[in-house]
């Protein structure tokens, strides 16, 4: 169920300097977010920026709190950040298709920049004896990893790759994806970061893993109302156009056509 | 005292004023999880045509100061899918259901009037001569009062509903444009669709929107289309559904008292999911306070 809400901003914490972690009370959409998930949050009452910012669920305590890690990017994400605590703030979510999770299978979690997020969620809210959860963590330099302890707890293994080898092996996610994948089985990947990297770790998926092994990714893109009833933010699929905002944002990767997205977005 | 919200748009008589735009609100039931559509004056649906369309390349949208700059292209369901499934789920609303249809032709507008306006629950056509976004047919036959007569003339013939006539802002006057419509039979104009626009990614310096231009709406339009809702009242006293960059009560009032009988919420809903059903409280206090008894007094009430 999708709501409304007057959130209040109960904590903030600045991870670096652009880097914030948002706490919200916000009972009814607490209650309802799922892994994968987003919010459509208004930044400002006034017209400018006009349109809401989607932001993938961090966290959510099912009861009342719920999270999410953002950049500041520009002038809607800036506004964001100003927000002091016991400022309300006007949510609307839980939006879009969450993650669907196979306990029958250990869970590789593909994490690049702050794609991390909705992985995040998806491996704590899921912790259980019956599988592992292993976090594959790329981004280009060691300050662009963003991860807490109790992030870091609800993962068995973690593994991290930077594009300058600031930290951990030097490469690229994909690179501990593919080792990955050769050798081990029954693994389902959930994968979420820029565009170029899913179209790599679906690739990745295709050529190294084992037949039939599943693998959901989260696309991001611009979003108009984030109910499915602007068509703005479509991507192409192996069946037509789909709304990012609610047949996604997470897509069996086999589904989504990313030669044509990379083609368009390159021109 | 409690406002008589009740008004009539040509042949239409509508529970309220305050309805939805097409294009914003997808086939109805996409913010029905937020509030009640069937507490709308009236519902217009996402653009249908003849086939399916898959619409348009992405980037499809980008943000300009309190405005958007939209081409979808007419991405739909295809009239077919429309009639035959579905309508099914819409009817539980209990409101004006307008069906929003673009051709390439005549011959198709009239088709479309016809097959849409067969569906039990559809209570008004509305001819889009307007779309910036497509290639053949849309604001080329809106600029031509011409096209706007025989596309009108067609679609009336052959709905068994009223048909409103949604005109594009993009011409130099749109006064004898509206008076074209209204002569070949149209209920109601609505007033106005988009405004032709771009932008400009100054880093990768090309056009945002891969279709280069795109259709300007939200509050940055307001104003321009306040003063065309004014000039077609003025001229022609005629039933107008004024739409553009309506954000709150007071923005619908504007426009009644420009010469409007019924607004649209379009880009708001984007904004606010319960955008429509806020406008109309807003609209209702605004009564309240300054004694309207009818909210019919509010039409064109400006210009006396």
């Amino acid at each position: 169920m999708k709501h409304h809400e007057q959130a209040t901003l109960v904590h903030v914490e600045q991870l670096d300097a652009t880097t914030f972690r948002h706490v919200y009370a916000a009972p009814a959409i607490a209650r309802d977010a799922q892994p994968g998930q987003f919010l459509h949050v208004r930044v400002t009452q006034a017209t400018a920026p006009l349109l809401r910012r989607p932001i993938s669920i961090l966290w959510s305590d099912f009861h009342e709190h719920v999270e999410i890690l953002f950049k500041v990017v520009r002038q809607g994400t800036a506004l964001l950040a100003e927000k002091r605590v016991g400022e309300r703030v006007d949510l609307v979510g839980p939006l879009g298709t969450p993650f669907p999770y196979d306990f029958s299978r250990d869970a590789v979690c593909v994490a690049g920049g702050y794609g991390i997020a909705p992985l995040c969620f998806l491996a704590r809210a899921n912790v259980s004896e019956h599988n592992r959860r292993i976090l594959l963590y790329g981004a280009r330099t060691a300050s662009a990893i963003v991860l807490r302890p109790e992030w870091r707890q609800a993962f068995d293994e973690v593994a991290i790759a930077t594009e300058d080898g600031s930290l951990g092996k030097k490469g690229l996610v994909t690179d501990l994806l593919r080792d990955l994948l050769v050798a081990r089985r029954s693994l389902a990947v959930y994968a979420c970061g820029p565009t170029p990297m899913l179209a790599a770790v679906a690739r990745c998926v295709a050529n190294f893993a084992e037949p039939g092994t599943p693998c959901y990714v989260s696309l991001e893109n611009r979003m108009g109302c984030g109910v499915g009833a602007c068509l703005g933010c479509v991507v192409p699929t192996r069946h037509g156009m789909a709304t990012t905002c609610k047949q996604g944002p997470v897509f069996p990767a086999q589904e989504i056509l990313f030669e044509q997205i990379l083609a368009e977005t390159s021109r | 005292m409690s406002c008589d919200l009740s008004t009539n748009v040509g042949a239409l008589a509508l529970k309220n004023p305050v309805t939805v735009a097409s294009g914003t609100f997808g086939y109805g039931l996409e913010f029905a999880e937020f509030y009640d559509p069937s507490l709308l004056g009236g519902i217009f649906l996402k653009g249908l045509t003849l086939e399916p369309r898959a619409g348009n390349e992405t980037p499809r949208l980008v943000e300009t100061p309190s405005g958007l700059i939209n081409s979808i292209g007419l991405q739909n369901i295809g009239i077919k899918e429309f009639c035959e499934r579905k309508w099914l789920e819409l009817q539980g609303i209990q409101t004006l259901i307008g069906v929003n249809i673009s051709g390439r032709s005549p011959e198709e507008y009239a088709e479309l009037a016809a097959r849409a306006s067969q569906v039990p629950i559809v209570g008004a056509i509305e001819v889009n001569v307007s779309c910036p976004n497509v290639k053949e047919g849309g604001v080329e036959f809106g600029r031509s009062e011409h096209h706007i007569r025989t596309i009108t003339h067609a679609c009336v013939e052959a709905s068994q509903v009223p048909v409103i006539v949604k005109l594009s802002p993009n011409v130099t006057d749109i006064v004898p444009l509206a008076a074209a419509a209204l002569e070949s039979g149209a209920a109601a104009v609505s007033l106005v669709n988009t405004f032709l626009a771009m932008a400009i990614d100054v880093e990768k310096r090309k056009p945002v929107l891969r279709n280069v231009f795109g259709g300007l709406s939200g509050p940055a339009i307001k104003p321009i289309a306040v003063r065309m809702v004014w000039q077609v009242w003025r001229s022609l006293r005629c039933p107008i559904i004024a739409m553009g960059g309506i954000m709150s009560g007071t923005d619908a009032v504007e426009f009644l008292l420009a010469g409007a009988s019924a607004v649209s919420v379009g880009t708001a809903n984007f904004v606010n999911p319960t955008a429509g059903r806020d406008i109309l409280r807003e609209l209702e206090d605004y009564c309240e306070r300054h004694g309207v008894r009818r909210v019919r007094e509010l039409v064109g009430a400006a210009h006396a």
